[in-house]
């Protein structure tokens, strides 16, 4: 593999990039919005043990919701906070970004200075509680996201990138 | 220099009232139809249906007389309504583009339909509704006027670079081979579910009863009423493609590719050359084996606030004349040939069988509770499925070449596109944990897109591939 890579013409890049992680607070963010989020995990659960409720047996029903509902708060609002920090990460190479997320669905987006229309920031309530910001990075194909970068990470990747983009001319 | 701004109000042409009536009478004639058939009183009607057509005839009228319009140097202003009249002023540079059309209606007399589209107003677009050609191209000068941004006209162009025309009889297979059938069908048989309550469906099978000596059992009645429709449903959809796509001419018209088509209401489509980002081949279930399809391109949209789209340009084209015509506008994006270069492995087969039996999901429960003796049928689906998800795994790759990269997909139908590197925003490497140990991944490429999320991608690739892939996509 790698001798296919060296023989390609020597302005072609090869793909090693330095894969930063993004702040550890981020897992408390998530716990956080995570409680909001319980509703909706919550509902369709109760809607199937309410269907196949077993009046015989009250009791043993009760406890089975009451350990449904630990477990689920558990897994939403405690555990899957941390596998989602450790599989995100962004890097910052010399003529792209890269984004890759995603604990069992992984996806790891490409994107070239030279489609960059514009990098804003955005702060939620609940980031901005814990001096973090969301970085976007918008395309003509829509807009990608670093989230939970500590404010001062966050503006100079931000001014990183726009320096970049207005280097490359920006094609469409 | 003379200013081309009016010194007074002006009038559609009076066909314009006609024009009013026909489409008040589209949009009310199944309420009033309905009506009539099933809410049949016994006096009123008379009354009931006068009123229901000296109204609108009346209000198409004074609609028409009221509509006036007026192109000033900076601006143009329209007054309408009927009872309560309203003023609106629209400034010169929310004009986004204006298209000129003529529907049967105008071109029996001669006129044509200005519609002129604004950007973000409360209305998106004015539409003169009939007016002569003179004036059209009067509105039209005078719209482009003292206004700074560039005004896009889609109108009927000389047949000077035509490039493409469709023939009738592409056109009568192309109804022939549509996909529509399926939506028409739908539709009749829930339109049949009601005529029970208007029409003795029992005289009419009593004519064609002779039919049942020939057959044995009540099921020749509803046999026949199947064919029936499924016969109507053709005839419909055949009768639909050949009305929307009638006489369909391809130009290249001042790099932009225009298109008409129509046989009722004559559509113009023109698209900027340079804000086109694929070409698209599609070969429908129908037309695979005969290599016909429908040819599209992709653009990014115009300026800021247009969508981007896909265009039909050519409905039914057979893929050996695709590459000549694709070349005459953009040569990158040709497609060269419809098979694939770089195929998925043979360990991604399974995958691909996985992905397409997963909608037997759905079945499953109604089959179950529904009718459990016929739960055979989910082993004939599941081998259907599996039919179509090894199609797809043959119908599955890439071929790249310097600056553009052609993708070949299946769904259902066969599709091919082309793109070009430059045209892509984002490039989206997707795997699983079971997908890296099986050393498979796949990808996605992202267009411009302004509200939908275009992209074009293949699944299931062998990870030597990423490289290659991986290096053309980063090439400057």
């Amino acid at each position: 593999m790698e001798n296919v890579v060296n023989e390609q013409s020597r302005d072609v890049p090869s793909f090693e990039p330095l894969y930063k992680k993004i702040d550890a607070q981020a897992i408390w963010v998530w716990r956080v919005s995570g409680i909001f989020y319980l509703p909706a995990y919550l509902a369709p659960v109760y809607f199937t043990v309410f269907n196949w409720w077993n009046f015989d047996k009250p009791l043993l029903m009760l406890l089975l919701a009451l350990l449904i509902t630990i477990a689920l708060t558990f897994c939403v609002a405690w555990l899957f906070p941390v596998f989602r920090w450790r599989y995100w990460f962004y890097a910052i190479d010399d003529h792209y970004v890269v984004i890759k997320n995603g604990v069992f669905f992984r996806q790891e987006t490409i994107i070239p200075y030279s489609r960059v229309q514009l990098v804003d920031v955005h702060h939620g309530p609940i980031l901005r509680s814990y001096g973090l910001t969301t970085l976007g990075i918008t395309t003509a194909g829509g807009t990608h996201y670093i989230p939970a970068l500590s404010n001062d990470e966050a503006d100079i990747v931000k001014s990183f990138i726009a320096s970049k983009a207005q280097l490359h001319e920006v094609d469409v | 220099m003379k200013l081309m701004s009016d010194t007074e109000y002006k009038r559609t042409h009076p066909v314009a009232a006609i024009s009013g009536l026909l489409a008040a009478i589209r949009e009310f004639i199944v309420p009033i139809g309905l009506f009539y058939l099933f809410g049949r009183g016994e006096e009123g009607t008379n009354w009931f249906l006068v009123v229901a057509i000296v109204i609108p005839v009346l209000s198409s009228i004074g609609r028409w007389f009221r509509f006036t319009y007026w192109i000033g140097p900076n601006h143009l202003s329209i007054k309408e309504g009927l009872l309560t009249q309203k003023q609106v002023e629209i400034p010169k540079n929310r004009v986004q583009s204006v298209d000129i059309s003529s529907g049967l209606l105008q071109r029996l007399f001669g006129l044509v339909s200005v519609s002129i589209q604004i950007a973000g107003a409360s209305e998106s677009a004015v539409t003169l509704n009939a007016v002569t050609k003179t004036e059209a191209d009067r509105v039209l000068t005078a719209l482009k006027d003292y206004s700074t941004v560039p005004l896009e006209v889609n109108q009927p162009i000389p047949s000077k670079n035509v490039l493409f025309k469709l023939s009738n009889t592409h056109l009568m297979l192309a109804g022939l081979t549509s996909g529509r059938l399926g939506v028409i069908l739908t539709l009749l048989l829930t339109l049949i579910g009601q005529l029970e309550y208007v029409y003795d469906v029992e005289d009419t099978l009593d004519s064609i009863a002779f039919l049942e000596n020939w057959f044995v059992g009540s099921e020749v009645e509803l046999l026949i009423i199947g064919l029936l429709v499924i016969v109507l449903a053709w005839v419909l959809s055949i009768l639909g493609t050949a009305i929307t796509y009638y006489a369909l001419e391809l130009a290249l018209e001042e790099k932009n590719i225009v298109i008409s088509y129509g046989l009722l209401k004559r559509k113009h489509i023109s698209v900027p050359v340079n804000r086109i980002q694929a070409a698209r081949f599609n070969e429908g279930l129908l037309r695979q084996y005969w290599g016909y399809g429908t040819l599209y391109v992709e653009s990014a949209g115009r300026g800021d606030q247009r969508e981007s789209s896909s265009h039909v340009i050519i409905p039914f084209i057979h893929k050996s004349d695709v590459n000549p015509i694709i070349e005459a506008f953009i040569p990158e994006l040709s497609l060269s040939s419809f098979t694939p270069e770089v195929k998925p492995p043979r360990i991604a087969l399974r995958r691909y069988l996985q992905r397409a039996m997963r909608p037997i999901v759905f079945f499953v429960p109604t089959i179950l509770i529904l009718s459990p003796d016929y739960s055979w049928v989910m082993l004939l689906i599941l081998f259907i499925l599996g039919l179509l998800g090894w199609a797809q795994f043959n119908f599955s790759g890439y071929r790249l070449r310097e600056n553009t990269i052609v993708l070949y997909t299946r769904f259902i139908s066969k599709n091919s596109v082309s793109l070009k590197r430059n045209r892509v925003q984002s490039f989206e490497i997707k795997t699983t944990p079971l997908l890296e140990k099986a050393q498979l991944w796949s990808f996605d490429l992202h267009l411009a897109s302004v509200n939908k999320n275009i992209a074009f991608g293949l699944s299931y690739l062998n990870v030597t591939d990423k490289v290659g892939l991986l290096n053309w996509m980063l090439k400057r």
